[in-house]
């Protein structure tokens, strides 16, 4: 039973950590780029959605708020920083992104503090009852909606990659940039795009864990390394990669959790990430030996 | 030797400027550890090319593994550290196992697993002391400024090690690797036994760091070790400098120190950091170390290129001054006779005939070309240039039928003129000369003549490379002041105006008397320029062994029997 | 119809194609030939702003900059490039539909498209990596024709290709005559030449023959240094 209930519990947490490795895959595979500092960037933003709700009361103005400004930051981090610098070394441009997680660290620092800052829960109310033989699993309604946004995230992301003429182009970049050039596709706006979309996905996942960690500088460091590891997990190679990678991610940590201890989750975690890269690095789902690397 | 002996002295005198102000030394002592941790990243990162964000572990197991045996069991550190370079080493290698398969982005990924893994393993087990770290750690030496002693020798020694390590073949092995993996298999190396190699020698590095800052801090925590610490420590290598031994420690200076200096404002240091990473990354990929030996090289001796001009122009030269075009020309004759005048090259001046100018029978004119020792400056380096300013200064003395002698640079002045006005020539002896149709200077290379204006050592041995038989120092060095005199902006005008030199054409018109003598040695002419050159002129070539590429200092009295010869 | 002077196309200090003027007039099918290495390529990246280039290129009376892949395109000056470059894990009919991105109707081009290749049609439900050498080389021309192309720039269509096939990729061009002009890279001199109007004869990056095909088949220099004869 304790197995039953850590899958159940853990699908929400799961959500999260793939739709964290969904954004770092999707600039990854698109532009090329590992962004390093892509936990940050979200937390800068959710600071951002965080005093719009101070200042205005409203929820849903400051999640769209945060929202849009991810949107423009990473716009921003591609026009002004990443695309000048696309013939840069793999080891270049990953010092740069280690920078851009300082920088934003030390930005949130400097204009919000470093104390914890409360967000509220989207959604309250009774909490879901599940009872499986004599135990009861208690479902808050908030990991409902987690879940539900992220499903929902991935599905309408998806959609638009498969079906929609800017998606399609964005696959089509990342699969051959000279071909993309040649049939009129501007590379370098749907790179722009790319890191708008991906970093919007952090912002959201930061707000969605905010009512549980509290806002402060360091709320995304260890949710980057969960979405580092769900994509490792499913591989960069596929975007749903991402997403299956993180769910198995989430359940693993809630059964590490149950049988040895919680105190060991992260680093047994981390733990079976490293043997993953070293044994299978296209992930559980890629098709080939080495992905781009 | 010498800079382990300039580290000990400048770590010292600080200390002891320091004795009172534990605070100042606790800060040293810090730059130091880290220095040594950076160090150890450099081997992996630097030289070895390989990526880590996650060395902060074996900082932190060195600094747990002594602590832990320091509190529970009084061991000796001698004891310790032994066990710390073990464990380090161990963990080295077990992460450098997964390493080896991987590249770039994915390899920095599992680096910053590993890193956060341990971390969170030291902050899980309870003889750890959890999140809260440990308090009370036994310091080895009671006074503050012992400690500082005790840290610095320590980074001496590993200074030392890294300095031997790099510089052996397993060094070289270690940078074949970083620039092409698959030259270095082709090369028949293990790749993974390198890496390896270099994986468990920086860890060791990373451990060794982190038992002295055990004992200096006194209290630790997971918190310490973290993704931060790793970032830190790849900070000061990349604002330091990749590969190479100082990089860490000078970045180390900067990134340890930094946060006491900003203590006072409320800009967070990460902002500070993680902006000098991208600056550096994008601006300075060499890092500061490039940039001071650069900055050493350019201004430091800027004050001995003076002290040499002006040495240059006290010096008693015997001579005259003659105007051509406004400008004054200097020179100095010796005996009576049929005239022979003498140009020199590129650096050089009159003086360079010194010893050759007492020839019975001849008048020797050896002249400063304008823009050259004691003559005037022109606006251009250009070689027709010169041939104006020469033909105006012969036609000054009144002297048809010269005997025209040139040596480098000097050859294609010669040439030029002697092609503009073949009546005032009589017979070309051409020592070394630069080649027809002009001499190439890689692109790579002019950095180094720009150094050159500014450090009077790299342009001696410079000079005595073309020179390399000259055996009088004295004399080399007082070229060397000359060559001080020459107009600044030649130094890079010169290499340029003699890769367009092309006269080939206008060779064929012409009909006296040519040699040219070329030393063996000469690393500038070789025998198929000179020949080259020959046969455009319709002359012939004399190659002479054991000379380099400057007959009339290196062998004044065969330089005497050559010209003699020729004239006959 | 487009108009190139003193083209240069450098990579870093290396000199690809150094200052070539051409021409080519509404309706002609024209050739460049030369060995590998010669420029014909960075000529065509250059055209159609793949890589940087110097000189000025007038298409349609309008200056085109250098750089500026989006804007040719649109203008309906379109590459199909070497190596034919199609995106290998999208559908046929995906790569079709990249294909009209910045110019032509979908559905009608489509329709031309299959009715051309009708191999296509039957894979489009596949995904492009998954062709043949020759199927995808057919891809990459239909994916050039989507944009309803003015003037189509082909770079070595047939590369790598069965004879069989590349006499029915050369019938294709034949029959696109009408509808577009064409300008044609190709290693296969006598090929080209034979459905050409003009040709120009690049080597080390300078033109150094150019004229009429029947003048270019008939001069000896030409016939030993790139026809084989």
């Amino acid at each position: 039973m304790l197995v039953l209930q850590s899958i159940i519990l853990g699908i929400p947490q799961g959500a999260l950590y793939g739709l964290m490795g969904f954004g770092i895959a999707l600039i990854f595979r698109s532009v090329g780029t590992m962004n390093f500092a892509h936990g940050n960037a979200g937390m800068v933003c959710v600071f951002v959605a965080f005093s719009v709700f101070t200042a205005t009361g409203s929820i849903i103005l400051s999640i769209l708020c945060g929202i849009i400004v991810g949107f423009l930051l990473g716009v921003i981090i591609d026009k002004a920083l990443m695309g000048p610098i696309k013939h840069l070394s793999h080891a270049g441009m990953l010092m740069i992104t280690l920078g851009l997680l300082m920088i934003f660290e030390g930005a949130a620092q400097l204009i919000w503090g470093t104390d914890y800052q409360q967000f509220p829960e989207l959604l309250r109310g009774e909490p879901l009852i599940m009872r499986l033989g004599e135990n009861k699993l208690i479902m808050p309604l908030n990991d409902l909606l987690i879940t539900a946004v992220a499903v929902a995230v991935s599905i309408i992301i998806a959609l638009y990659l498969k079906y929609a003429k800017l998606g399609i182009a964005t696959r089509a970049r990342a699969q051959d940039p000279i071909g993309a050039k040649v049939v009129g596709i501007d590379t370098n706006m749907v790179d722009s795009l790319v890191w708008g979309i991906g970093i919007s996905i952090s912002v959201l996942v930061g707000i969605l864990i905010a009512p549980k960690t509290y806002i402060h500088p360091g709320m995304m460091g260890n949710m980057q390394i969960y979405g580092f590891t769900a994509g490792v997990l499913g591989g960069f190679e596929s975007l749903f990669g991402a997403i299956a990678g993180g769910l198995i991610l989430g359940i693993l940590e809630k059964l590490v959790g149950a049988y040895i201890s919680p105190d060991y989750q992260l680093s047994i975690v981390l733990i079976i990430i490293i043997i993953m890269l070293a044994v299978k690095p296209s992930g559980l789902f890629g098709k080939k030996s080495s992905g781009r690397v | 030797m010498k800079k382990f002996v300039y580290l000990a002295v400048i770590g010292l005198v600080l200390g002891l400027l320091f004795i009172s102000e534990s605070f100042m030394l606790m800060i040293f002592s810090s730059i130091i550890i880290f220095g040594i941790a950076a160090l150890g990243l450099n081997i992996l990162n630097g030289y070895t090319g390989q990526v880590s964000i996650g060395h902060g572990a074996f900082v932190a197991v060195g600094a747990y593994v002594t602590s832990v045996m320091s509190m529970n069991f009084h061991t000796p550190f001698i004891l310790n550290i032994l066990v710390v370079i073990v464990c380090a080493g161990l963990l080295g290698f077990l992460i450098g196992l997964p390493a080896l398969r991987l590249k770039g982005f994915y390899l920095a990924i599992a680096t910053m697993a590993f890193g956060v893994a341990i971390q969170q393993l030291f902050a899980a087990i309870h003889i750890f002391g959890g999140h809260g770290g440990l308090y009370g750690i036994p310091r080895l030496i009671k006074s503050e400024f012992g400690m500082y002693l005790f840290n610095l020798g320590f980074f001496i020694l590993m200074y030392f090690i890294a300095d031997v390590i790099t510089s052996s073949p397993v060094g070289l092995k270690y940078r074949m690797v970083r620039d092409s993996e698959t030259a270095s298999k082709a090369y028949g190396i293990k790749l993974s036994s390198v890496k390896l190699n270099a994986f468990v020698v920086s860890a060791i590095y990373g451990g060794i760091a982190g038992a002295l800052y055990a004992h200096t801090i006194t209290y630790i925590s997971p918190a310490d070790f973290g993704l931060g610490l790793s970032i830190n420590l790849l900070s000061m290598i990349i604002i330091g400098g990749m590969a190479t031994l100082e990089g860490g420690l000078i970045g180390s200076v900067i990134i340890t120190g930094l946060p006491f200096l900003f203590s006072r404002t409320k800009v967070p240091m990460s902002i500070i950091i993680g902006a000098l990473i991208i600056i550096f990354v994008l601006f300075f990929p060499r890092g500061l170390s490039y940039g001071l030996k650069m900055a050493f090289l350019k201004y430091l001796q800027m004050p001995l290129v003076w002290f040499r001009k002006l040495r240059a122009r006290r010096a008693k030269r015997d001579g005259d001054w003659v105007e051509v075009n406004g400008k004054k020309i200097f020179y100095t004759s010796r005996g009576e006779g049929k005239p022979i005048v003498m140009l020199h090259g590129n650096l050089g001046c009159g003086l360079w005939y010194s010893r050759v100018m007492d020839l019975p029978g001849y008048r020797t004119i050896a002249l400063d070309m304008v823009n050259f020792g004691r003559s005037d400056r022109i606006k251009d380096s250009e070689m027709s240039s010169y041939a104006l300013y020469l033909r105006g200064f012969i036609e000054k003395l009144g002297f048809k039928d010269v005997f025209l002698v040139a040596h480098s640079l000097g050859g294609a002045v010669a040439m030029e003129m002697a092609f503009d006005a073949p009546e005032l020539v009589s017979r070309l002896l051409l020592i070394d000369p630069c080649p027809i149709d002009g001499l190439h200077t890689p692109e790579e290379h002019y950095p180094f003549l720009e150094l050159y204006k500014s450090n009077p050592r790299m342009l001696k041995k410079s000079l005595l490379a073309i020179a390399p038989h000259i055996g009088d120092m004295k004399f080399l060095n007082s070229l060397t002041d000359n060559a001080y005199l020459m107009n600044r902006d030649s130094f890079i005008a010169h290499p340029r105006g003699l890769d367009k030199v092309n006269l080939t054409e206008r060779a064929k018109s012409f009909k006296k008397p040519v040699l040219v003598v070329a030393g063996a040695e000469d690393i500038l002419i070789n025998r198929e320029m000179a020949e080259a050159t020959a046969d455009a002129l319709g002359g012939s070539v004399l190659i002479l062994e054991n000379i380099g590429h400057s007959l009339m200092v290196e062998d004044p009295d065969l330089f005497k029997e050559v010209l003699l010869n020729f004239d006959e | 119809m487009l108009q190139v002077e003193d083209l240069k196309v450098n990579y870093g200090h290396i000199k690809a194609v150094k200052g070539i003027s051409f021409y080519l007039k509404k309706g002609e099918i024209v050739s460049i030939l030369g060995a590998n290495g010669a420029g014909k390529t960075s000529t065509l990246f250059g055209l159609g702003g793949i890589v940087k280039r110097e000189g000025s290129v007038f298409f349609k009376e309008e200056n085109i900059p250098s750089s500026a892949s989006v804007k040719s395109a649109k203008m309906g000056l379109i590459l199909c490039p070497e190596n034919r470059r199609v995106f290998p894990e999208l559908l046929v009919e995906e790569n079709l539909r990249m294909g009209s991105f910045a110019r032509g109707e979908f559905k009608e081009r489509l329709a031309f498209v299959y009715e051309l290749f009708s191999k296509l049609k039957e894979r489009r439900t596949q995904t492009a990596g998954s062709l043949s050498g020759g199927e995808q080389q057919m891809l990459a021309v239909g994916r050039s024709l989507m944009s309803d192309p003015e003037l189509l720039m082909l770079d070595e269509p047939s590369l790598g290709l069965a004879p069989v096939i590349v006499d029915e990729l050369f019938r294709v061009l034949v029959k696109l005559k009408d509808k577009m002009t064409i300008l044609l890279v190709e290693q296969n001199a006598l090929k080209a030449l034979k459905i050409s109007d003009r040709a120009y004869v690049l080597q080390n990056g300078n033109i150094v023959h150019s004229g009429t095909s029947a003048e270019l088949l008939a001069d000896e220099s030409v016939k030993k240094a790139y026809l084989g004869m």
